[in-house]
């Protein structure tokens, strides 16, 4: 099973029956030797794209007319063939309607059931007459049994699956699968028995209508699917704020995105001056729990509702997803907020979405739907974001919201200029602010969605303000004193933005500064979602490598259309990769931000990487403590383990002992009960102080404490670094939570050193704007394809470990290799660091490892990595 | 159904007997008192099934392996492989379609064996087996209790059969000299969900037949893709009617070209599972 590099077109298919929709096939030439089927993403929609295609042999694969073949490329939408009287037609499901719609009445007669899937695809008016059509011609037919398996099982099932995969397109399809769909007399039920789709919640609103548009030709009701949603009381009218203090506000989060960002709403750092109190508190409601029993000022957060409200509110914001926000923009918005009309200071907050800009505020609206103006919340993103710099992202955009929400409800300016001057604006203005106490404050609010004020269009403020917010403690070193900004959205310089934010991130001296250059590629271009938001400029050694910065996150496709025509392309934010093109070195990675197909976790990988263990779950002894615990306690002292602390031993420090703190507390009982207990027993029972009773963290415990399974070493690899540090863990050690266990033999640093898990690990590494890399048991190991070169064992007793599956040149080869790593750090001076020792694979055993995986020894880092999402979704 | 007959990559392929089998996997199964059979699964190819309808029979055919005409069934299971995408299994895994037959009138059987034999002899399970054992070792009795009593013994009831789970102490009781069952025991946890190869064949327990399988009176469920309640395929709709109204029940899974074989696979099991605890069996 292989990816082209070259994507092939539709050539072919294989007919299901004499109509209907066949399977399309794939190839290279008029009459291919290797064929290919595709995969859809999401899985089983006719609306999704192509997202991967594999080898498919099949004795009888037609050939289509030459005028049909049709060229296609991954990340496009699904193409069909669609047989009608054994003739296919090729196309989207809109060009197949189109192409069929005279016949549809015949078609509707005999194949209803194939009919019916196109209609739904394109929302033909009549779909919901065609649904009771095909119930009725099969019932006519096979009676009445078989009309409502139909309908059970396929009509309902498939499709409120396919809504559950297109709102959570990250889910894996194992998972939605498992979900249930019944009727229950006339109300349709979707609900999820074991848990297998956690974040069904949270799209339990919108999955809920699409239900109910698939339950109404046939009558049936949707059960709700939680208690709790969207309800749509009105916010009323009440008596005004009283003076002097800070106004409340109120936060409404829809969404999914929403409510992510939702999570990291926290007291706000600073208040502005003047508004006479300590600072707001912050209280996420339930329903009917509005009430403000004290008075004292605080900031309401409801998640996906709007509650029953009985006071007013300085400033109400809505923090909506790109989609619904753009929904309640337009006139006739489907999704109300009842009452949001009388609220006086009304702001919409799209949820910036994390691998791309949001369209509602880079896509000028000429709507302003119940909004005076639209928070910027992609100043969270930009490398000269003003606030805590230490902050993720979520977190940012959490802190700009409320900030925005401080300024329109406490700074009379800003409301005056909100609820007057901005009104007569045609598009809806922006509302930004920044603290910083550098040279150029208004830096922090310049964003991918305002770029530079572009100077043709005379300043874009509609009033711009100082304040001085007031720290609930002590001014951080990075605050100044505020500026903000009411701004038109007009014309807006963002290629001038990406190159300075580019060279910011990265950061490149003024001086050092690359030379802009025109255009990119058009290959590059037709693959992104935002191709005018891109600035170029020359980068590599001396200047000779073309790089284009994008606001998006760009995919593997964008990545080989822009080094097929010999450029580099990078999100702005990628400062890693942009520093490290502009600084000459090794210009043949991929780009550290990259966006990935959504990964499947395999089952067989589960278990094989631990994180080493939770700090909390033990107390840590020096050599007297542990020996004296050892001589006052002989049931605990086969317990006591070594303390691997870090990948680098700290040579000269003492060594350290861990205990878990089940074991030490169940020991301290007994010990608290002498009158006088020894000093070991006293100073475990201090130790034991703060920690919690039970295990946070019991399954990493248990694998830390345990033994390899018979013929497997264990060996420890440091969270973050690549290439990776490997390390044999010596017998009664237990590693930090820093550190990973992975259990097996040569094969375990052989595979992770090489290029291959490289390409990996760096692509699925968990990114931060605050923080270093990591990597992450599910997202980095669990989606990890294993070659079958290899075998994870899962013995009934004991940690999964990872062998070379036969006895072969490879495996004796990775264990020499093994061999003389362990041997020169054998033979290190004392203080010298094991991982001076360098773990790069030879070529040959490089070349093997690629081979086991398909690919040759000349394969780039692309060509790695696509081969691998290709094995991840292998079942 | 199976790979019987196929041509897949070349592979270690388990070797049939010179000398006397020695069967010692039939002295491990329990005794059982049964009043009715497991029914038995047909699966196969979305084209072959059409064959087997408008000829309404499940046809013997020739098996390279054994150098005789047999129809070929598992126990209870409707298993075929989903890895290895080699020539002839994606015909199985993109239009898959499932027969499930009531055994009471058919007869002794061929042979029955614990895992599927044409995957045997085509090598798939060479990583687990012991090649100092022959194919014939394997061999149960043939008859359809034995095939029962060895279903008892190897798995803690029917649905973990169905899932391909076996008894977690299988092997600990065995001794080093019952290579024939710990060779079993191996192969056959290639069909759980605790190996990265996982493939349902590899402890569905095999039945053949001399003879061909007529549809009527015989099969109780088949499983086809939606398409085939259609008039476009004027034949099969009215060999389904007919099918129908000698009481076979027809289930149809969503065929979209756009579905991946684990997602069919998933549908049919369902499907089936949800027939058989209606009918009692599970």
């Amino acid at each position: 099973m292989t990816l082209q590099a070259q994507e092939p077109s539709l050539r072919g298919y294989v007919r299901l029956a004499a109509h209907g929709f066949a399977l399309p096939c794939f190839g290279q030439g008029d009459r291919p030797n290797t064929w290919y089927v595709a995969r859809s993403s999401p899985e089983g929609d006719h609306l999704g794209s192509i997202a991967a295609l594999e080898v498919f042999a099949h004795d009888e694969i037609e050939l289509l007319p030459a005028d049909l073949v049709r060229a296609i490329r991954l990340g496009e939408p699904w193409v069909d063939v669609f047989l009608w009287r054994g003739l296919p037609l090729v196309g989207t499901p809109l060009e197949i309607w189109n192409a069929i719609s005279a016949n549809a009445g015949e078609i509707a007669d005999e194949a209803p059931l194939s009919l019916l899937d196109l209609a739904m695809d394109v929302e033909a008016p009549d779909w919901p007459l065609l649904a009771k059509g095909c119930f009725d011609f099969l019932e006519s037919r096979f009676g009445r049994a078989s009309a409502g398996a139909w309908r059970r099982d396929i009509y309902f099932r498939r499709n409120a699956l396919l809504a559950v995969r297109r709102r959570l397109p990250e889910t894996s399809p194992e998972a939605v699968r498992r979900l249930d769909v019944q009727e229950v007399g006339d109300r349709l039920e979707l609900s999820d028995p074991e848990q297998a789709v956690p974040r069904l919640a949270e799209v339990a609103a919108l999955l809920e209508s699409d239900l109910q548009r698939l339950a109404s030709p046939f009558g049936f009701d949707v059960e709700p699917i939680r208690a709790t949603s969207l309800s749509s009381t009105p916010l009323t009218a009440a008596p005004p704020p009283a003076p002097a203090r800070l106004s409340d506000i109120l936060v409404v989060a829809v969404g999914t995105r929403a409510r992510e960002i939702a999570r990291h709403f926290r007291n706000p750092d600073w208040t502005i001056a003047g508004g006479g109190s300590q600072g707001y508190r912050i209280r996420e409601v339930t329903d009917g729990d509005i009430e403000n029993s004290d008075g004292e000022p605080e900031i309401v957060i409801a998640v996906d509702r709007v509650p029953s409200l009985r006071r007013e509110f300085g400033a109400v914001v809505v923090l909506a997803d790109d989609d619904i926000a753009a929904d309640l923009l337009r006139p006739a918005a489907s999704l109300r907020i009842a009452g949001l009309e009388r609220a006086r200071i009304r702001l919409l907050a799209p949820a910036l979405p994390v691998d791309g800009p949001s369209e509602v505020l880079t896509r000028p609206s000429v709507v302003k739907g119940p909004f005076h103006a639209m928070v910027d919340t992609s100043i969270a993103r930009s490398p000269f974001w003003s606030g805590n710099p230490w902050r993720a992202l979520d977190r940012r955009i959490a802190d700009t919201v409320l900030g925005a929400a401080q300024i329109a409800a406490s700074l009379e300016a800003v409301a005056d200029a909100l609820t007057s001057v901005a009104l007569q604006e045609r598009e809806p203005p922006f509302l930004t602010f920044a603290l910083d106490a550098g040279e150029q404050p208004e830096s922090g609010m310049i964003s991918e969605a305002t770029g530079l004020p572009s100077g043709d269009d005379g300043d874009p403020a509609i009033i711009r303000t100082g304040f001085h917010p007031r720290w609930r403690g002590e001014r951080p070193k990075w605050a100044g004193e505020g500026v903000a900004e009411l701004r038109r959205s007009g014309d807006r310089d963002v290629a001038g933005f990406l190159y300075a934010a580019a060279l910011r991130a990265a950061k490149i001296a003024v001086e050092a500064e690359p030379p802009r250059i025109e255009g990119a590629p058009e290959g590059l271009k037709s693959r992104l979602r935002f191709p005018d938001l891109a600035a170029s400029f020359s980068a590599g050694a001396e200047a000779k490598v073309p790089l284009t910065v994008i606001a998006e996150v760009p995919d593997l496709e964008a990545v080989r259309a822009a080094n097929s025509a010999g450029w580099k392309v990078a999100r702005y934010t990628d400062a890693e990769f942009i520093g490290e093109l502009l600084s000459g070195a090794n210009e043949h990675r991929l780009p550290s931000e990259l966006r990935l197909p959504p990964l499947d976790r395999r089952n067989s990988n589960r278990g094989l990487a631990t994180r080493g263990v939770d700090p909390r779950d033990v107390i840590e002894l020096d050599v007297k403590l542990a020996e004296g615990v050892r001589r006052g306690a002989a049931p605990l002292a086969p317990e006591i383990r070594r303390f691997r602390a870090a990948f680098q031993q700290d040579q000269g420090a003492e060594e350290r002992f861990l205990l878990p703190t089940a074991k030490a507390g169940q020991w301290s009982k007994v010990v608290s009960q002498d009158k006088k207990p020894a000093k070991p027993g006293r100073e475990v029972q201090a130790l034991l102080q703060g920690k919690p009773r039970s295990p946070k963290r019991p399954a990493d415990l248990a694998v830390a404490w345990s033994s390899p399974a018979q013929g497997s070493m264990r060996f420890i690899l440091a969270d973050g670094p690549i290439p990776l540090l490997i390390d044999q863990l010596e017998p009664d050690c237990v590693p930090a939570q820093s550190l990973f266990i992975v259990d097996g033999d040569a094969a375990v640093p052989a595979l992770f050193s090489s290029r291959i898990f490289q390409v990996w690990a760096r692509a699925t590494t968990t990114r931060s704007t605050s923080w270093m890399s990591r990597f992450s048991v599910t997202r980095t190991f669990e989606t990890f394809p294993v070659a079958d070169a290899f075998d994870i064992v899962h013995p009934r007793a004991g940690t999964p470990n990872l062998h070379f599956r036969e006895v072969g040149p490879i495996s004796m080869a990775a264990e020499d290799w093994w061999a003389s790593i362990s041997s020169r750090r054998g033979h290190l001076r004392p203080g010298t660091e094991a991982s001076s020792v360098s773990l790069q694979l030879d070529g040959r055993l490089e070349a093997d490892f690629l081979e086991v995986y398909g690919l040759k020894a000349s394969a780039d880092d692309a060509a790695i990595l696509e081969r691998l999402i290709e094995l991840n979704h292998v079942v | 159904m199976s790979d019987h007959g196929e041509n897949e990559k070349p592979r270690r392929k388990m070797r049939r007997s010179a000398t006397q089998p020695r069967r010692d996997l039939r002295a491990l199964a329990p005794a059982l008192e049964t009043s009715q059979h497991l029914p038995l699964v047909h699966v196969t190819a979305v084209g072959a099934a059409r064959a087997i309808i408008d000829a309404g029979q499940i046809e013997k055919k020739l098996c390279p392996v054994f150098d005789t005409e047999l129809s070929y069934f598992f126990v209870l299971r409707p298993g075929y492989r989903l890895r290895d995408g080699a020539v002839k299994s994606d015909q199985i895994n993109r239009f898959p379609s499932v027969f499930v037959l009531s055994p009471e009138q058919l007869g002794t059987p061929y042979h029955v064996y614990p895992f599927d034999t044409g995957g045997a002899a085509n090598g798939w399970f060479e990583d687990r087996a012991d090649e100092w054992v022959n194919l014939e070792d394997y061999e149960l009795e043939p008859t359809l209790e034995a095939a029962q009593r060895h279903v008892a013994w190897a798995f803690p009831d029917l649905a973990a059969y169905l899932e391909g789970e076996l008894r977690p102490d299988l092997g600990s009781g065995l001794s080093h000299w019952q290579d024939v069952a710990r060779s079993y025991v191996s192969i056959a946890g290639l069909a759980g969900s605790q190996t990265n190869q996982p493939d349902r064949r590899a402890s569905a327990v095999e039945v053949a037949y001399r003879d061909h399988v007529p549809l009527k009176g015989h099969v109780k469920l088949a499983v086809l893709p939606k398409q085939y309640l259609e008039n476009g395929d004027l034949k099969n709709a009215a060999v389904l009617a007919k099918l129908q109204a000698a009481g076979v029940e027809i289930a149809t899974y969503d065929w979209q070209p756009n579905s991946t074989p684990a997602d069919f696979q998933d549908e049919i099991f369902r499907i089936v599972r949800r027939f058989y605890e209606r009918e009692g069996v599970l």
